[in-house]
């Protein structure tokens, strides 16, 4: 009867990082593999590669945790996250928590400008210009692309990852 | 008292040798960063975005406790955990009895209360009731406890009346690797357990567990030892295997044995249960679940029991175009108890009582308004060897104001079925005696062939909200009317020189459907979480009973059962990433002989590295004891309080 009383009553917000949102953490590490940021994005070499988070921080230290030790093309990677929406121009990935959305207002074009790849997780992310979108099929984490937007960012994107996308928008 | 003290710390101390000896080899954890993207592409996550939502949209009073919160409590025993739950009526008898219940009739055979630990009923059908003490759990690998407040029955059967409390633990697959504590207190002197968990093929996990707490005595109001120290054993494993994507089959198998009372008393649960889940292609789900479960009590002050219960029970979920989801299942239980009196006052009538129920529910949810109106409808239908047929329906309905307000509300109706002992002529138990003239007359209860199910019509209802980023709002409100509630009763029959002692007699007492009681009352629960760091949650319950019954004394017994009002202030604050504060203060109204008391618990956590907890508890702080809940009902014991106690724990995951 658990499943029963599983419609019937699942967890609140949960101190603990649910498997969701451990897995999406994952999910942001692999991207920085497969997304080229133009030659002169990085100021030097030694620059480690950053991802935001923009609202409060659903993965806890989950994202720390697998980043630690690890190096992509060369580049150690770092979590910020911010304390408001205009540090977002300053990293390379950003996550943009549900009900963040709206707090880019005016900031899209300077995130295009500034190379950043968008990654949300609502429909709403989608609509207003986001790049990667993650979304729940049954239990498992997809994600679609707005292939449009990255270009405009200047950004590659590998086609192993836009094969593995379930939907790839061009329009930007 | 202080010698054992001292062994204790002795093991704690050699444990945190052990465990500061091993900390510089520390092996590789299984990271989700080593998984490729198309491997991570199939991991299976529960939704937790669509759960939440479940939870603001359910029509019921639901409260879950995470794993973190439960360890964050500072709390040993599943039992006092739902301390944290507003509305939860609980209190110790004594070191090793609660009396555990929800909405009122708290008492140690509080019996309309369902618990389930990972789907298995663990109602004692021969009392009625739960016995804590042979429930434990690995408090680290529990995912969850749902608590439902008010009647379950449409979905659990009976039983379900006033609350539901499902234990969910985590999967083998959710809980590899080690993990071994130690803890050392004054009261509870010893906690310490093992579990690791491994794969076995490519889709198979298993674990293994075992854990020993030992608990002191709790001292009596004047200052001496309630002879009521125990402790537990326990040891398990699970396997879950996936065979496909689809597929999921459970297997898990837990052996638990109490010693009480310096081992005049004991008791043991062995159990195994089986589950099969498959998920079917357009969102239907099947599920099948059978268990076999045994308790044996060997108590000192009342009987030697063994009870079987077999159990199986198949699940279909069917998404039915979106707009409907219908739930249907069938069931089938049978309960075995064997009987034998290990005291003068309890006298054997027949030693065995056999009980079959058969089972059927359905439920229906239907979306309407665009989605903002939840309609679910269903009913339990069952019969058993008893009763005969009991049916169970239930009508709730949510509606969202807005994406962040709801309000609910619901009907129900539930039964509690009469125990073994309230329904089979197993034994009789000699109470107090009256006097006729100069002549005491033991009262002699027997249970009653004739006695009927107790009934519930209740009425419920309430409102959620996230008024902000930060805040959020839960209430809920309720009017249950209880019919044929079972309770003993004087026939007038005087039996003569039958009595326990040469020239006294008995007094023939039957458990009768002759009580009703109406009770109204509410929770509310505020939450607040100003910052990742820090989270604050008030809570206040209230609660009146309204009972009639042919003896004032009876009414006011069952009016007093439970406290009137509950208050609670619980704290989390996170100093740094390594060290945390949890603090509560609660306050808990008076029952029948025992005043209201307040008190607090403390919490500290100090994460010494990634993998190694040290954390230091102190429970019960306001004052060196004070009681809980009057004795049980029986042969007259001391009266035991409640110590504040501290303890301090060290533990590491590898």
């Amino acid at each position: 009867m658990l499943l029963a009383a599983a419609a019937l009553s699942p967890a609140r917000l949960p101190a603990e990082v649910s498997k969701e949102y451990q897995v999406k953490a994952a999910f942001l590490y692999n991207f920085t593999k497969f997304v080229e940021w133009p030659t002169q994005h990085f100021a030097h070499e030694e620059r480690p590669i950053l991802i935001g988070i923009l609202g409060r921080n659903p993965f806890g230290e989950e994202l720390d945790k697998i980043l630690r030790g690890r190096k992509v093309a060369g580049r150690e990677l770092e979590v910020k996250v911010l304390a408001s929406p205009e540090e977002a121009k300053t990293v390379d990935v950003l996550f943009v928590c549900e009900g963040e959305e709206q707090r880019l207002a005016g900031l899209w074009q300077p995130l295009l400008k500034a190379g950043v790849l968008t990654v949300g997780e609502s429909g709403r992310f989608g609509e207003l210009g986001g790049m990667v979108v993650f979304l729940l099929e049954g239990d498992k984490v997809r994600f679609s692309i707005n292939l449009g937007q990255a270009e405009q960012a200047q950004l590659k994107l590998s086609a192993q990852l836009l094969k593995l996308a379930t939907a790839v928008r061009r329009n930007p | 008292m202080k010698i054992l003290f001292c062994k204790a710390a002795g093991l704690f101390g050699g444990i945190a040798l052990a465990v500061a000896g091993l900390v510089a080899a520390e092996p590789a954890e299984p990271n989700l960063g080593d998984l490729s993207i198309e491997q991570l592409m199939n991991e299976s996550v529960t939704s937790v975005a669509k759960k939440e939502q479940r939870l603001f949209d359910a029509a019921a009073a639901i409260s879950v406790l995470s794993n973190d919160e439960l360890r964050r409590s500072g709390a040993t025993t599943i039992a006092d955990a739902l301390r944290l739950i507003p509305g939860m009526d609980v209190g110790l008898i004594d070191a090793n009895q609660w009396a555990i219940s929800a909405r009122g009739f708290q008492g140690l055979y509080a019996n309309k209360l369902l618990v389930l630990i990972d789907g298995r009923a663990v109602y004692n059908p021969l009392f009625g009731g739960v016995f804590w003490d042979v429930q434990q759990v690995f408090f680290e690998d529990v995912d969850r406890i749902e608590v439902i407040r008010g009647p379950g029955a449409t979905v659990w059967g009976s039983n379900a009346v006033n609350g539901v409390i499902n234990v969910v633990s985590k999967s083998a697959r959710e809980t590899q690797g080690g993990y071994v504590y130690g803890a050392a207190g004054d009261v509870h002197q010893v906690q310490s357990g093992l579990r690791y968990g491994g794969t076995a093929g490519e889709h198979g996990f298993y674990r293994v567990y075992a854990d020993y707490h030992s608990i002191d005595d709790f001292p009596t109001a004047s200052g001496g030892q309630g002879g009521d120290n125990w402790s537990a054993w326990q040891s398990g494993a699970r396997v879950d295997h996936y065979p496909d994507d689809a597929t999921h089959v459970t297997g898990q198998a837990d052996f638990t044995r109490v010693r009480l009372e310096e081992g005049k008393s004991s008791a043991y649960n062995a159990n195994a249960l089986g589950r099969w889940t498959h998920a079917m292609p357009g969102g239907s789900n099947l599920e099948v679940t059978t268990y076999f479960d045994r308790s044996v009590l060997d108590e000192a002050s009342r009987v030697h029991a063994v009870g079987d219960v077999f159990d199986a029970t198949l699940q279909h979920t069917l998404a039915a175009g979106g707009r409907q989801e219908f739930i249907w299942g069938v069931g089938y239980r049978n309960e075995t108890t064997t009987v034998r009196p290990t005291n003068a006052f309890i006298a054997l009538i027949n030693d065995r009582a056999r009980a079959q129920i058969f089972s059927a529910f359905v439920q229906d949810e239907i979306k309407l308004i665009s989605d903002r109106l939840r309609l679910t409808v269903g009913s339990k239908f069952e019969h058993n060897d008893f009763t005969g047929w009991e049916i169970q329906p239930s009508v709730r309905a949510t509606f969202k104001l807005s994406p962040s307000q709801a309000v609910w509300a619901a009907v129900s109706r539930a039964v509690r079925t009469p125990s073994d002992f309230e329904h089979e002529k197993l034994f009789a138990v000699t109470g107090a005696p009256i006097f006729v003239g100069p002549v005491p007359y033991f009262t002699t209860l027997y249970g009653n062939p004739a006695a009927r199910s107790e009934n519930l019509l209740a009425y419920e209802a309430g409102y959620r909200a996230q008024v902000s980023r930060h805040v959020s709002v839960d209430a809920a409100l309720f009017y249950n009317q209880y019919r044929d509630l079972l309770a003993a009763q004087l026939t007038g029959r005087l039996f003569p020189d039958t009595g326990p002692f040469p020239g006294t007699g008995r007094a023939e007492q039957l458990v009768t459907n002759s009580q009703s009681a109406e009770t109204y009352g509410g929770e509310f629960t505020i939450t607040v979480a100003p910052s990742d760091r820090l989270r604050l949650t008030v809570s206040y319950s209230r609660l009146a009973i309204q009972a009639h019954s042919a003896s004032v004394l009876d009414a006011e017994t069952l009016e007093r059962s439970s406290p009137s009002q509950q208050a609670a202030l619980r704290c989390n604050y996170d100093f740094t990433k390594r060290t945390s504060v949890d603090f509560d203060v609660r306050h808990v109204g008076s029952v029948l002989l025992v005043p209201a008391y307040t008190t607090a618990d403390l919490r500290l956590s100090f994460r010494l590295t990634d993998r190694i907890e040290g954390v230091l508890v102190g429970r019960n702080l306001l004052q060196p004891h004070h009681p809980e809940q009057p004795p049980a009902p029986g042969p007259v014991l001391p009266i035991t309080e409640v110590p504040r106690n501290f303890y301090a724990k060290l533990s590491w995951r590898f």
